[in-house]
């Protein structure tokens, strides 16, 4: 019916009023990818994700949705990778323990060598010092240092390196017990490099 | 069940047989029901189109087509219906980048990809569709995080997850999942309750102890799941007085959370439940007998 009416605006406005009451209704989300993709509305829509973004950042579905404007307008290119970890580490800081933003942020750097965004190392090890203690951060530094131990030649400083992220293993097994079995499957393929 | 619950339930009344069937079965209790009765209500609900409506006089769907088929399953009973015809309705479903419509109407959704291909492996006529479309369609609806969503660009949710990796399992194509990464993602719906939801933030609910778990054993990863403060969550989601099972503790019971709050407590091993298939949500007894096996992923 929307194809007959051609009232695509509406349409938008329709999924707005009902994302208002319920941020995170599924068909809303799904409908308002449709009619964006179908009658190329993208102007607009990051911003209506920074709105629902700061009223709560925790929700997952906005999330997505950045994601599915940046897939589908400029792509992850390496500036836009650079501007969207500084974006993601913005609200990474503002709850550690928050799931949505570290996926985000994990999400955009898959397939990515994370020695080309040093700032990645940079947030984690700065959240480290200030003693935050989140499964995401620890599961982040894992991957930090279990890259750089591939990426050395050099015996000695590949086995420091692969150390420090079999320690944050163990730390993980402790401290997020309830993911034991997933932390201990983490700590064997490190100790397999 | 009153006169109006009756008629409001109506738009599901099929797949509502098959979550009562199939929990009486799991429990070794599918003789306490009226076979005949079942039967002669799921003939009913066949169209001449092939497909099946929730009821009698009512459209037909993909939806309750598969419930209609695990149902003659269940029963041994798929000659007392058009078999041919569900193969011929369910292959016009299919559209050509691989997806299917849930009927005439044209909606598109990962949950009538696993329909399609269930459907058609139980009766064991998967090749009649494209196959390898099919796969293709499923996997554009995989995410930056791993997990699966309803069409492509969807937001991640554990039932759509269960409906890909399934689709996916039936296919012969596990292979193209990434499991470490789809694991951690569902290992994550546990919460400190035990509990697990269907996506980031939201609430925990029995249900998706059967999205999540069967998601985790189809890829091998089902130990990334506490297993005893689940079945505590799921345990204690069962009302004492009827016996059935709720979304949640403290909440009204209904056949839906009960089927699935009972398939996750056989995935997590209780012996007073049979063993459930992970892939189709039936008693594993009765896809052996039908001969039908599925490869999963090995356990890591």
């Amino acid at each position: 019916m929307v194809e007959w009416g051609g009232s695509a605006s509406v349409e938008l406005e329709l999924t707005e009023k009902v994302l208002d009451e319920d941020a995170k209704n599924y068909h809303a989300w799904q409908h308002r990818q449709w009619v964006i993709t179908t009658y190329k509305l993208w102007d607009g829509e990051l911003e209506f994700v920074e709105r629902l973004l700061q009223e709560d950042f925790r929700n997952n579905s906005a999330w997505n949705q950045r994601h599915f404007v940046i897939t589908n307008t400029s792509s992850y290119t390496h500036e836009v990778l650079k501007n969207e970890i500084e974006y993601a580490s913005k609200y990474v800081r503002k709850a550690p323990n928050n799931e949505s933003s570290w996926n985000y942020l994990r999400g955009i750097l898959r397939g990515q060598l994370l020695l080309n965004y040093p700032e990645v190392e940079g947030l984690c090890l700065e959240l480290y010092a200030k003693n935050i203690r989140s499964p995401f951060l620890l599961g982040m530094l894992v991957e930090v240092f279990k890259e750089k131990a591939t990426e050395m030649t050099d015996t000695s400083t590949r086995q420091t390196y692969l150390d420090k992220a079999t320690n944050f293993c163990v730390e993980l097994c402790k401290m997020d017990s309830v993911h034991t079995g997933y932390w201990n499957y983490i700590q064997r393929k490190l100790l397999a490099l | 069940m009153s006169g109006q619950e009756y008629c409001m339930t109506e738009f599901l009344r099929v797949s509502g047989v098959y979550w009562g069937l199939t929990a009486m079965d799991l429990m070794g209790q599918l003789h306490r029901m009226n076979k005949e009765e079942v039967l002669h209500f799921v003939e009913g609900c066949q169209h001449p189109c092939g497909g099946f409506g929730p009821t009698h006089q009512q459209d037909p769907h993909l939806l309750y087509t598969l419930s209609a088929i695990q149902i003659l399953t269940l029963y041994d009973s798929l000659d007392v219906i058009d078999a041919e015809q569900v193969v011929k309705y369910i292959v016009s479903l299919q559209q050509e980048d691989g997806s299917f419509y849930g009927d005439h109407w044209g909606e598109v959704d990962t949950r009538f990809s696993f329909c399609s291909l269930a459907c058609l492996a139980l009766m064991g006529r998967l090749n009649a569709i494209n196959v390898d479309k099919a796969v293709e369609f499923v996997l554009s609806c995989m995410n930056f995080d791993g997990g699966f969503g309803s069409v492509p660009g969807s937001e991640s949710h554990a039932g759509q997850v269960y409906c890909c990796v399934g689709a996916l399992a039936i296919a012969g194509a596990l292979y193209h999942v990434d499991a470490d990464q789809l694991g951690w993602w569902l290992a994550e719906r546990q919460l400190p309750s035990g509990g697990l939801n269907g996506r980031p933030e939201k609430l925990p609910d029995v249900c998706y102890s059967w999205w999540v778990l069967s998601s985790l054993k189809m890829i091998g990863r089902i130990h990334w799941i506490d297993k005893e403060k689940l079945e505590h969550f799921i345990m204690a989601s069962q009302d004492e007085e009827t016996g059935g099972f709720s979304d949640r503790p403290g909440d009204w019971v209904d056949p839906f959370h009960t089927l699935f709050g009972l398939g996750g407590l056989s995935l997590l091993g209780n012996k007073q439940v049979k063993p459930v298939n992970p892939v189709f949500c039936m008693p594993q007894d009765v896809l052996d007998r039908i001969g039908l096996k599925v490869k999963l992923l090995d356990s890591v």
